[in-house]
């Protein structure tokens, strides 16, 4: 059985990490700032799931 | 997933949007996969999460294994630009439902995308090994 899982609601700020980029390292938020929309996506290990 | 979210990051950008692909595989990994199948590195941005961090604050690690294995949801999240949650899928089945998949398109506002299931990375994977 897998429970409900948490993290944060619809209407709440997203949790702060550091990202990467060709331009340096912008936390989550200010690159938010800079597009219409930000798309977050995970998925787990290609090991386990490599489609 | 990854093929098809490759082949439809241009209608992403389009809509002056943009994608971040979170997993725990370092970023070697997430690089040499990427090469190894598609011959380029995919053009959106990642966060490798190898200590779960972000997992944990995000609530994406499943209480028992995936029956492929690992305990990473796969999951959708749609910011706005204060970086408030304006949608979450979590998990999201978009590598098994189009329907799944082609829901982000339309939350962004743009066109739909083509999803790739499985058999096509398949067919992806022998051209490029050819």
């Amino acid at each position: 059985m897998i429970d409900e899982p948490e993290g944060p609601r619809v209407g709440e700020k997203a949790p702060e990490f550091l990202i990467e980029t060709p331009d340096g390292r912008f936390p989550l938020s200010q690159l938010a700032a800079h597009h219409e929309k930000l798309i977050l996506t995970s998925q787990d290990s290609y090991r386990y799931h490599p489609n | 997933m990854a093929a098809s979210l490759k082949q439809d990051y241009a209608n992403i950008l389009k809509v002056r949007a943009d994608l971040i692909m979170i997993s725990p595989d370092a970023l070697e990994e997430h690089r040499k996969y990427a090469l190894t199948l598609f011959g380029e590195e995919l053009p959106y941005l990642y966060v490798s999460d190898r200590n779960l961090d972000i997992a944990r604050r995000y609530g994406l690690i499943r209480n028992e294994e995936h029956p492929h294995g690992g305990f990473y949801y796969r999951s959708l999240w749609i910011l706005n630009r204060e970086a408030v949650v304006t949608h979450k899928s979590v998990p999201w089945r978009a590598n098994v439902q189009v329907e799944e998949y082609q829901r982000l398109f339309k939350l962004i506002g743009s066109e739909l995308g083509e999803w790739m299931a499985t058999c096509g990375l398949r067919q992806t994977e022998k051209a490029h090994a050819g």
